[in-house]
């Protein structure tokens, strides 16, 4: 009988220690000049495809797990409902929303915030001074507004920070109307741990 | 059209010299004359002497206009404490006030309005100084006389009258930098209760270059003629009238546009006004006075874009005016003015598809009050009545108290607005390269339900209040004046203007291709304040030194909220990390100055009153725009630096009625060709007069 017990419990326990999880490390990147061109002339509708982009690939991705997409100034979460022409499937659960603070020290995410892609209102809005940039009419320029993180659900429900540095190729220090536009420059945080709310 | 102009001229001015025999020399004035006893007709609409004001105003006399050597109304005006030239859209210069935009100041010619603001400002570069007798500026906020726009000051230019009974004639030829022409012919004459007289201003220069090697001249080509002609009867008991006849015409070879190089274009601007002037002295207490105004604008830019097609820009602007006021002076020398009027105003431009007409009737009372020798009260109602937008009152009341012979107080506080203009109202724009359209609000709602119709539309905010208020301010102005001896007085004002329901553009709609829809909305709040001392100083009878200094502050007061709040970061160039900035980070509006500074320096060689004249000018940095990504100028941003800019000119007398004068302009060359596009480097002119 004693035997039994003994034999039962060291089963339990290792059991147990078969299906402790390993904690992955977060990863901290920056991703240099993505193209997110539009294939339309000024002033005509935007068209063309979305530049789709996964966290926990690292990289530009063609299928359904991606993270958040490219057009143009507009970022697209792969979660809720497309709002425009040629946006491609929503295929997860991911969202997003604008934090302030500067991207060191936005550590915490909060659930609350997030919101998903909609017919009428993208999760990162569109529109200067609105979303992560800012248009300026006498100079043309569209520039990453200081102090504005990006925060994102990803397609499975991971997070991640996201800081845009520039929208030229090649991040000129002082761009204007004659620099090449639509090469995001962007640093990310990457928490690849399921459920966990913070990037420490 | 050129050489038209020039052998018609050259045939004036034969002419007049021929005159110029006949006619004595002008009245002198005595170097003492301190220039308190001018009389100003703009801080009451009624003649009252410079020294018993009861608010701030500054005059340029005829004096300092001549010695100056300056033929344009923003070139002496940049030149005044507290008053700065801003470039604006195609070479124009507007004016800044105690930090208020050009767009809210009104500009009167002999106490009427000019018009022809586009894109709100108002190019003083038209106005030309030949038959100026002096400028008034009177600061702080005056809709209580003179209604819409006097919301930061206004500025009245006032003609010469014609004074002797004779003929006379003056003439002016000046050859300067960048082939620069000026020339100017002018007649009166003045028999019994009859006068007349007119003038002609001929005006052109090549202008100048700062960056060779491109298609583009920083300041096009132009030329302008101004001509105007008067005439008046004294009919004695039956009262005076007066007539005036102005017409200003400019071509600009090519305009500076914000386009793509290689485009060719040409700008034309003619301007007619038409007055009457009727004034009666009823009895010895009671005067009349009907004034009749007709103005017209007229603005056309012609522009061919690299695909050769003509791409045309009209603007044509209407004012006609009626003013009829009575002024009946009470016990204790008190006067009482009561006026009324209306206003009629037309527009046609290109992107308005309607000619809208505004109508406006107005009445104002001013109660001009001297409770005993040592304290004045002026104070001043009117009331607006719009068709097309909220009626106004505003109110004004101000005050002088003069403690002692060299001391006085005073201080003013009062209301200013100005409409929301037609371009506000009923703009119809699409900018087809930057993807985005215009709709003014009293179009939007038709436009936005022609795009739903044709399923164009994506979504529009359907609480968006098109019912557009008028922008509208109130300023507190304090005075000390002190005479430090008779030959020095000090002068020191402090201000504050209080600006709200500024119109600004902002996003209301998106359309399916994906252009932003924008309509106007009274979104903004700005706060003005600073501090300004003059002196003017007579060390001995030929010497006499003017100076003056002002600091400035004007800050967005939902800018100076969300710096209070911890929502505005600053980029860092090196590094590229955000960090938080603090409220005191935050500097205030673009394209003004913290300190800015003016001398005036004048040194009389002889009786003939030859001399030289020295100006100079500082101008503290300032911003033009954002440099590090929160689009707001904070201290951390990239300024244009500070600088001073010296004028000299040299003024002699050859002959009993003739006499040269040198200038320098920009002595020390300063010249910033990325960031200041108004100023070409030093220059130099010569000017020949006879008799002025």
């Amino acid at each position: 009988m004693k035997i039994l017990r003994i034999f039962l419990i060291s089963l339990i326990l290792l059991s147990c220690s078969e299906e402790e999880p390993i904690l992955g490390s977060i990863e901290t990147m920056i991703v240099t000049n993505l193209e997110a061109s539009t294939s339309s002339k000024p002033g005509d509708p935007q068209s063309g495809n979305f530049t789709k982009f996964s966290f926990s690939e690292q990289s530009v991705v063609e299928g359904d797990d991606w993270d958040i997409a490219f057009r143009a100034t507009t970022i697209l979460v792969n979660g809720g409902f497309p709002g425009g022409e040629d946006e491609p499937d929503r295929t997860g659960i991911g969202a997003g929303y604008v934090e302030v603070g500067s991207y060191g020290s936005i550590n915490t995410i909060d659930e609350n915030k997030f919101a998903q892609d909609s017919q009428s209102l993208y999760a990162i809005p569109t529109g200067s001074g609105k979303g992560w940039y800012n248009y300026d009419f006498q100079s043309h320029v569209i520039t990453p507004i200081a102090g504005r993180t990006l925060i994102f659900k990803t397609h499975n429900g991971r997070y991640a920070k996201v800081e845009i540095q520039s929208y030229y190729k090649n991040s000129p220090p002082t761009p204007n109307i004659t620099s090449e536009a639509q090469y995001y420059t962007f640093n990310y945080t990457y928490q690849p741990n399921k459920g966990v709310l913070n990037f420490n | 059209m050129k050489n038209n102009y020039i052998s018609k001229l050259l045939l004036l001015i034969s002419f007049t010299s021929v005159f110029n025999f006949f006619s004595k020399g002008e009245i002198t004035d005595s170097l003492k004359t301190i220039e308190m006893n001018t009389v100003v007709v703009s801080a009451n609409k009624t003649d009252k002497p410079l020294f018993e004001l009861t608010v701030p105003a500054k005059i340029i006399t005829r004096q300092e206009i001549k010695n100056s050597g300056f033929s344009r109304l923003d070139e002496i005006i940049n030149e005044q404490i507290g008053i700065v030239t801003v470039p604006g859209y195609g070479g124009s210069e507007g004016v800044q006030i105690q930090g208020i935009d050009p767009d809210y100041i009104l500009i009167l010619v002999d106490g009427f309005p000019v018009i022809g603001r586009v894109a709100g400002i108002l190019d003083l570069s038209r106005i030309s100084l030949a038959n100026v007798e002096r400028v008034e500026i009177i600061k702080g906020a005056s809709s209580a006389l003179y209604g819409s726009e006097a919301l930061g000051g206004v500025i009245n230019i006032i003609t010469q009258s014609v004074e002797q009974n004779k003929l006379g004639s003056s003439t002016y030829y000046q050859y300067g930098s960048f082939n620069t022409h000026d020339i100017l012919a002018n007649i009166r004459y003045k028999v019994k209760n009859f006068h007349v007289h007119g003038n002609i201003n001929y005006y052109s220069s090549d202008g100048f270059d700062l960056i060779g090697g491109d298609d583009q001249k920083t300041v096009e080509a132009f030329n302008n003629l101004t001509g105007s002609v008067g005439l008046g009867y004294d009919f004695k008991y039956l009262g005076e009238i007066g007539l005036g006849y102005k017409r200003f015409s400019e071509n600009r070879d090519g305009t500076v546009f914000i386009t793509s190089p290689g485009i060719e274009s040409k700008a034309n601007t003619s301007e007619n006004n038409f007055s009457i002037k009727y004034r009666n002295y009823i009895s010895k207490n009671l005067s009349l006075n009907v004034d009749f105004y007709h103005s017209s604008y007229e603005s056309v830019e012609e522009k061919i874009d690299p695909n050769n097609i003509l791409l045309k820009n009209n603007f044509l602007q209407s004012l006609k005016r009626t003013d009829i006021r009575f002024k009946y002076k009470t016990l204790k020398n008190s006067y009482i003015t009561i006026g009324f009027g209306q206003d009629i105003e037309a527009m046609e431009r290109t992107n308005i598809i309607s000619n809208p007409e505004h109508k406006s009737k107005f009445t104002y009372v001013q109660y001009d009050w001297k409770t005993n020798n040592k304290l004045n009260i002026v104070s001043g109602l009117r009331f607006d009545s719009h068709k097309n937008y909220n009626s106004q009152l505003s109110p004004k009341i101000s005050a002088k108290y003069s403690y002692s012979d060299n001391f006085s107080i005073k201080g003013s506080f009062g209301y200013g607005y100005k409409t929301p203009d037609f371009r506000q109202l009923y703009l119809n724009f699409v900018n087809s390269t930057s993807g985005y359209i215009v709709l003014g609000t009293k179009v939007i709602e038709d436009a936005i339900i022609e795009l739903k119709e044709t399923d164009q539309l994506l979504f529009y905010e359907e609480l968006f209040d098109t019912n557009l208020l008028s922008e509208s301010s109130n300023s507190l102005n304090l005075g000390f004046q002190y005479y430090i001896n008779p030959n020095l007085p000090v002068e020191l004002n402090l201000f504050r203007n209080n600006i709200y329901n500024l119109i600004e553009s902002n996003i209301v709609g998106r359309k399916i291709n994906g252009q932003t829809i924008y309509s106007y909305s009274n979104l903004n709040k700005v706060g003005t304040q600073g501090l300004e001392i003059q002196a003017s100083w007579l060390p001995i009878n030929r010497i006499s030194v003017k100076g003056g200094y002002q600091i400035l502050y004007a800050k967005d007061k939902s800018a100076v909220e969300d710096f209070r709040s911890e929502l505005v970061y600053a980029r860092d160039p090196v590094s590229g990390q955000s960090f938080l900035l603090k409220s005191s980070d935050y500097y205030g509006l673009y394209g003004r100055s913290r300190h800015q500074l003016n001398l005036n320096l004048s040194y009389y060689l002889n009786e003939s009153k030859d001399n030289f004249n020295l100006r100079i000018n500082y101008r503290g940095k300032f911003g033009l725009r954002d440099t590090n990504n929160n689009a707001f100028l904070d201290k951390y941003d990239r300024f244009i630096s500070g600088h001073f800019i010296s004028n000299l000119s040299y003024n002699k007398k050859i002959m009993k009625n003739l006499s040269i004068q040198f200038f320098v302009r920009n002595i020390m060359g300063y010249k910033d060709v990325e960031n200041l596009l108004n100023n070409p480097g030093r220059s130099y002119a010569l000017k020949f007069i006879f008799n002025n």
